[in-house]
């Protein structure tokens, strides 16, 4: 299933289309297998259940057997929310590997089971100097000079509609805050640096990738030093490009 | 030339790997290596750089892998009183660059599941499987198609995957799948009537298929 891919300066910027990413049933239960926080045997079919890939379409034909997809079993069902939560974490580790070009030794999944700060520690903490701006060079504001940071955390989501993808991607800006909180003194350079995946898989298909930069970085790390993760939203927009 | 150096951050993504595929004694091996003592109280107190938010995940994955297989423990003692022995070792397979875990998860299933133990064997892990997938119809024991089993359409513009897939047919017949992540998952269905006699008839037909995607191995 090809799915609309998007890039965003920050979370409020403009976005830009780039060519669209193919999401097959294989990929996400794969990597979901092993970077979705819950432990789910089936990923691939859920997922295919879930979002109706069109993978049953790709299959040889076989002459009289009907193309039955298993779509409305799910009438009496909530869809699982370990199962959209693997989902939306695996297709961070997908887009790294297939649209920045990172190796298979630049994505460490690093969420823990249990939460061991007071809001969640990112999914993801990926090596990406090497390979940004990558796709984001369109998109970064002019005159913008970046020293982007060895390491920088990466959060992923999957949501069912553009709204709770929009709530989703605010979230998880919360989310960064809090790893920048936690290195606003040791390492003041990589405040403001951060990547969030949303996908959302129903509707109008859709990964978008946001990338976080520091409009003023000093005032940033003033403002994490004095209040810690608890940052204001309004101080947190003036501080970042595109929220 | 291009010399690969390890980054010490391997040792960790290496771990989670084995930690997927259920290999755990090399999971707490690698995790014991790269990350510090995993009962300080307050691990995140310690965060300087970004390289110990993952030191410290690792700390904190070893933590509650210790918790899980003190329970496995005890759960053993009771089958144990039943005289049924079961043990959470998985059978553990091994090349040059690869290893893997064997699981027995029907009369007549099994599942490997492999992972790169040497990262820099990426590009090559990559291309053997690519070639495996793209041999269709030369051999006979080798019948891929990756798109009937991935799914994946390779035409047009896009951002496809960089696994593929490939079935090798004989008893046990199995199927492959390699993903983005070099992940690597092999079913295989034991096909006779009657069951095998030893494990070696199971084993060796998975050690072929990480053999045929690693160094110095006859099955190439």
């Amino acid at each position: 299933m090809n799915v609309d891919l998007r890039i965003q300066l920050g979370i409020q910027g403009a976005t830009h289309l780039l060519d669209p990413i193919w999401l097959d049933v294989a990929s996400i239960g794969a990597a979901a297998s092993w970077s979705g926080s819950y432990h789910v045997l089936a990923m691939g079919q859920h997922y295919d259940d879930y979002v109706v890939t069109g993978n049953l379409v790709s299959l040889p034909p076989i002459p009289g057997f009907p193309l039955a997809h298993p779509y409305e079993r799910l009438a009496g069902k909530i869809r699982a929310t370990g199962v959209t939560g693997n989902i939306g974490e695996s297709v961070a580790a997908i887009f790294a590997r297939r649209c920045l070009g990172c190796g298979i030794g630049d994505v460490a999944h690093v969420r823990s089971r249990r939460a061991f700060m007071r809001r969640k520690a990112p999914d993801y903490m990926m090596r990406l100097a090497d390979v940004l701006p990558g796709p984001f060079a369109g998109i970064l504001p002019a005159g913008f000079v970046a020293l982007w940071p060895v390491w920088m955390p990466v959060e992923s989501k999957a949501r069912t509609t553009l709204a709770s993808s929009r709530a989703a991607r605010r979230d998880a800006m919360r989310q960064l805050v809090t790893y920048w909180s936690l290195l606003a003194n040791s390492q003041p350079d990589t405040v403001g640096y951060g990547i969030i995946i949303s996908f959302q898989y129903r509707g109008n298909k859709e990964v978008r990738a946001s990338l976080m930069i520091p409009s003023d970085q000093a005032l940033l790390i003033q403002r994490l030093q004095e209040d810690g993760d608890d940052v204001g939203q309004q101080n947190l927009n003036d501080c970042l490009y595109g929220c | 030339m291009i010399v690969f150096m390890a980054a010490k951050t391997d040792k960790f993504i290496i771990a989670t790997f084995a930690l997927w595929a259920g290999d755990f004694e090399y999971f707490e091996k690698l995790l014991r290596e790269f990350s510090k003592p995993f009962n300080i109280p307050q691990i995140a107190d310690a965060v300087e750089t970004a390289e110990d938010v993952i030191r410290d995940t690792g700390a904190r994955r070893l933590r509650q892998f210790r918790q899980k297989k003190g329970e496995f423990r005890k759960l053993v003692l009771e089958f144990a009183e039943r005289g049924v022995e079961i043990t959470d070792r998985p059978m553990v397979v091994e090349v040059t660059h690869m290893r893997g875990t064997i699981w027995r998860i029907g009369e007549r299933e099994f599942v490997m599941q492999a992972y790169l133990k040497d990262l820099s064997w990426e590009n090559d892990l990559f291309s053997r499987a690519a070639a495996n997938a793209e041999s269709k119809g030369n051999r006979d024991d080798v019948a891929p198609k990756a798109s009937d089993l991935s799914g994946q359409s390779t035409e047009g513009d896009g951002y496809h995957s960089k696994g593929c897939a490939w079935v090798v047919f004989g008893n046990p017949f199995i199927q492959v799948h390699l993903t983005d992540l070099g992940l690597l998952e092999a079913r295989g269905m034991w096909v006779e009537r009657t069951l095998p006699e030893d494990a070696e008839s199971i084993t060796n037909a998975f050690v072929r298929v990480l053999g045929s995607l690693d160094a110095h191995s006859g099955e190439e």
